[in-house]
């Protein structure tokens, strides 16, 4: 198979995020051998025969199989493509072409839980008009007073759905 | 300048005054525990129409369901003690969750009772298929063969639990309890003839006692205040020789530390809903006739429930 | 029955009535197409607005609300990819690759047309065999609920695109987030690390808004600069013929059939129900490789199976008091409201009320069928602007439904943690979808089998008790066969392909 270098570099990359993935996985399958409460209650068979812990064991168990199987094939894949390849060099390479995308990203999750904690300690239509402006920056608009418009709208408009409307209690 | 520092703490305090005078000023919030549908949440629905007209401003519930109802009432724990916040929910949901599971709330003490408004016991059904006409007959067949009559409940660790092994304990029955996912399951589960015999909080499936479906053969507490007359003199637990008495009383809770004369204000509104003709009438197409207790008496059947959970939690039930 | 249909119709005719049902169908076609709210919610807030009315306009308003909100959330699955139910999720798997080929019309017009012809069957089916929906209701037992919800799992290969590993290993996730909280059966509580706050589980709404609401903003946050396929300056949105819907038989046919069935299996009905036929049209389609990627067929077979389960959940409803979903849960609450008794004497008792129900969920589907058309190409246009002036708002609008799911802000936490979850997994080629199927599915699977085993005393056999099990354990079995069968030519064919 004829591949660029770049794309050769991009498929150990993927496999690599695939075998971090498969890791992540595992500590969630096997964590959950302990973290399902065994000290809190007594594994009495109840009269079905089953317990608490024994559907998410199962779960479990079959999660570590199944990952186990996906971390192998990921390892085989990773070592049998081309050697020369270095996990910082492209990890610093890809930063650089998509600074833009996962600062978005980033700084949108950020936006999210900042708007989440603050939301109930001060001014609903306030807030939610301060967030629309803040992200629609954040997504490269500069046409200020649309953005102002809207964002004033839509905190107006969601005030009106949410607390006087569906009468949340925010 | 002293003067007037004094004279703003003076406007500030009068205007205190002012603030509790005038309670209530704004829409009251009613937190129920429960997904909007259920019995709870209809019961409450039903009675803030009444709430509302003899407080003078909205009543809006907010159902705040998760965790067996333990969610919603930490909410109103964490509320503001300014009388715009209660919580309503049944007795025996509240010692139920609090004597059997580790909960950062006690039922007589996190919470300043406001009043009592709706008293059902709960109560043993059996599917007219099964034949059996009384609790006395069941409890026969189940020791004979222990471990085969199924005992259908809405939910571990509630009333319905309680009564289940409040039978098993002092009776030693031997009934397989199985608990389902809330009372819309085991209504399910009834009405289709797959339990032995159902114990659920009267008056659901009070209908289809009326047409003939399924048979009340006992229950834990008096009904005779249920709006049909069969079954008003039906044995109870006691009769029977249980020293037990089971159901629940739905009624409302304020954050502690919430105003002596705002709770007062309160107990006022919430007697004379509970006595309108609104809420009887609603309670009577319910089925049951409602039933108003003041702050402490509602207090006082509190503890007692307690007492009686915790007795037979300590000598029945597994952890 | 006929004569009180009639009568029933005869009363939904009344102008005041007639303006209500509309009403409520417009409300929900809009609540359901916003991301992050949902028919329950809107259902709650008509109670008190309500509580003045006659029983018969009151209840009118919420059929016409559930019955929008199963199109209405749809159209946010297809036009911008998060929708704003379960079932809305699969229709996402068509309907949103049909938008980005320019298809919007065609997708939005199919889902109009499947919605409407699941709505019309499941309703013919419901009145005229009333006692065999409520039978359905009353005999599907745990056991059965338990086979189905394990079909609609075992479905999971028509969802993924690609690697079949990557699809189980999705679902057993979704599997075990379900698990998190208090176990149903002895009240245990189960990977909640001491929180209360997850003594309940993961708030299921707020897996739903995050999954989908969050995870496919941050993703496609990379489609912003490209301006949307879907905007020209002048385009003509082309919707599909009658004729063109009608060709696609085997796709309404399954949705139509499976809605109206196992609408009527209380707790399991829509989700089961779509999932069910998407995965069954897809397996017997001629082209399946096409699934997934704009196929209208994918489109039409959930949709008409999401609206076929409104007769099904109806019926038990106004029949034994027996509700199929949290909306109708809520529907029973407004019976008691207004002085009615729901359970089996209501259909003597409130004959008037329940026949008018009847004849209001069939209008209400001509309503929704007549304004989602009319409606398409507003809906186009709103949801064709930038990415940069819609995502905001889809941030806000999934944020306030994680909310009120609980009325807390603990789910929006919950909501935003799995957002950058799911975005990750789907990075790396685990579709969310199977997470999402987990977290439904497995609860409802776990609980169902434990009470199955009680109540049957720990026999295994009760699986296999009656027909209906042996043939559904049957379908498993089959399924499961093929599927392993078909990855491993996958397998075969990639290999061979390098």
């Amino acid at each position: 198979m004829l591949l660029s270098d770049k794309e050769k570099r991009e498929k150990k990359s993927d496999l690599v995020k695939d075998i971090l993935i498969g890791f992540f996985f595992l500590i969630i399958s096997v964590g959950a051998f302990f973290a399902y409460n065994p000290a809190d209650a007594p594994l009495d068979v109840g009269t079905d025969g089953m317990n608490f812990a024994t559907y998410p064991l199962g779960v479990a168990s079959l999660l570590t199989i199944l990952v186990l199987i996906y971390l192998i094939t990921s390892f085989k894949k990773f070592f049998s493509a081309q050697q020369d390849y270095n996990f910082f060099k492209y990890l610093n390479q890809s930063i650089q072409d998509n600074k833009s995308l996962y600062f978005k990203r980033i700084l949108t999750v950020i936006l999210l839980t900042v708007y989440a904690l603050i939301l109930g300690e001060i001014n609903f239509m306030l807030l939610t008009s301060v967030f629309l402006f803040a992200v629609f920056y954040l997504y490269e608009r500069r046409d200020y007073f649309f953005m102002i418009t809207l964002s004033l709208l839509g905190g107006g408009f969601s005030y009106a759905l949410f607390v006087y409307f569906l009468k949340l209690p925010i | 300048m002293r003067t007037l520092i004094l004279g703003v703490l003076f406007l500030f305090s009068t205007l205190g005054n002012v603030v509790f005078a005038a309670y209530p000023e704004q829409a009251i919030r009613v937190i129920v525990p429960y997904k909007a549908g259920g019995g709870t949440d209809s019961i409450a629905r039903g009675f803030v129409g009444a709430f509302s007209k003899a407080a003078g401003v909205d009543v809006v519930i907010t159902n705040v369901n998760g965790g067996a109802g333990s969610k919603g009432i930490i909410q109103v724990m964490k509320s503001k003690p300014d009388g715009y916040t209660l919580l309503l929910t049944g007795s025996t949901d509240m010692i139920g969750l609090s004597t059997f599971r580790k909960m950062p709330f006690n039922s007589s003490g996190s919470l300043e009772t406001v009043g009592g408004i709706y008293t059902t016991p709960t109560y043993v059904l059996a599917h007219k298929d099964r034949g059996y006409k009384s609790l006395e007959e069941v409890i026969a067949k189940s020791k004979a063969n222990p471990g085969t009559l199924i005992a259908g409940i809405g939910g571990k660790f509630g009333a319905h639990d309680v009564l289940a092994n409040a039978l098993n304990g002092y009776k030693d029955a031997g009934f397989r309890i199985v608990a389902y996912d809330g009372g819309a399951a085991l209504k399910k589960a009834t009405i289709a003839n797959e339990v032995d015999i159902c114990i659920i909080h009267s008056p659901v499936l009070l209908n289809e006692v009326k047409a003939g479906l399924l048979n009340v053969i006992g229950t834990g507490g008096s009904l005779e205040n249920i709006t049909y007359s069969p079954i008003q003199k039906t044995k109870t637990l006691r009769d029977m020789g249980v020293p037990a008495d089971v159901g629940v009383t739905r009624g409302l809770w304020a954050p502690k530390g919430t105003p002596k004369d705002i709770i007062e204000k309160l107990e006022k509104f919430i007697a004379e809903a509970a006595n309108s003709d609104e809420f009887k009438k609603f309670g009577n197409n319910f089925g049951f006739a409602p039933k108003y207790y003041t702050s402490s008496q509602f207090l006082d059947l509190l503890n007692l429930e307690q007492g009686v959970y915790s007795d037979i939690k300590g000598k029945f039930m597994s952890k | 029955m006929f004569e009180g249909l009639l009568g029933g119709f005869a009363n939904c005719f009344e102008p005041f009535n007639l303006l209500l049902l509309f009403l409520g169908t417009f409300l929900g076609l809009l609540v359901g197409a916003l991301p992050g709210l949902s028919s329950p919610m809107a259902i709650i807030i008509l109670l008190p607005v309500t509580y003045s009315l006659e029983p018969l306009p009151a209840l009118l308003t919420m059929i016409g609300v559930y019955v929008g909100t199963k199109l209405g959330g749809s159209f946010s699955a297809i036009l911008l990819r998060t929708p704003g139910t379960p079932a809305g999720a699969c229709t996402a798997l068509d309907g949103f690759p049909m938008a980005e080929k320019g298809q919007s019309g065609l997708a939005l017009g199919y889902a109009t047309y499947a919605s409407f012809f699941g709505g019309v069957t499941s309703w013919i089916i419901a009145v005229t065999c009333i006692p065999f929906i409520s039978g359905i209701a009353l005999k599907s037992s745990n056991a059965d609920i338990a086979l189905i919800a394990i079909m609609g799992l075992v479905m999971v290969s028509a969802f993924t695109r690609g690697s079949m590993l990557k699809g189980f290993i999705g679902v057993c996730i979704g599997l075990l987030i379900g698990s998190i909280g208090m176990d149903r059966t002895d009240a245990i509580e189960r990977f909640t690390f001491g929180s209360i706050d997850l003594l309940s589980g993961v708030p299921f709404a707020a897996a739903l808004v995050g999954l989908f609401g969050f995870a496919v903003v941050i993703s496609d946050l990379s489609l912003m600069k490209s301006s949307s396929e879907l905007v020209t300056t002048k385009f003509k949105i082309e919707l599909p013929s009658t004729l063109d819907f009608l060709k696609r038989w085997r796709a309404w046919s399954v949705g139509g059939f499976f809605g109206s069935i196992i609408g009527a299996v209380p707790g399991v009905g829509a989700d089961g129900a779509t999932w069910l036929s998407y995965g069954t049209v897809k397996n017997n389609s001629k082209n399946p490789e096409n699934f997934g990627k704009g196929e209208p067929d994918g489109v039409v077979a959930p949709e008409t199976a999401n609206n076929a389960t409104t007769g099904g959940t109806m019926v038990p409803m106004l029949t034994l008091g027996i509700p199929g979903d949290a909306s109708t849960a809520i529907m029973i609450g407004a019976l008691y409201l207004h002085g009615l008794q729901p359970g089996v004497t209501l259909m003597k008792t409130g004959a008037e009320v329940v026949y008018g129900m009847l004849a209001g969920l069939l209008l209400a589907g001509v309503f929704m069928f007549i304004i989602a058309m009319g409606a398409i190409r507003f809906f186009v246009y709103v949801l064709r602007q930038h990415r940069s002036i819609l995502f905001p708002f889809v941030l806000i609008f999934a944020t306030m439904g994680a909310f009120a799911s609980y009325n807390e802000f603990f789910p929006v936490y919950v909501a935003i943690f799995l957002g950058v979850f799911g975005f990750i997994m789907e990075e790396r080629g685990f579709p969310v979808v199977t997470i999402v199927l987990g977290v439904i599915l497995g609860p409802i699977i776990e609980y169902n089998t434990r009470v199955a085993l009680q109540v049957a005393n720990a026999d295994w056999t009760t699986f296999i008790d009656t027909w209906p099990r042996i043939l559904m354990i049957g379908i498993i079995v089959f399924l499961v066969f093929n599927e392993v069968k078909q990855g491993l030519s996958r397998q075969k064919l990639s290999k061979q392909n390098i």
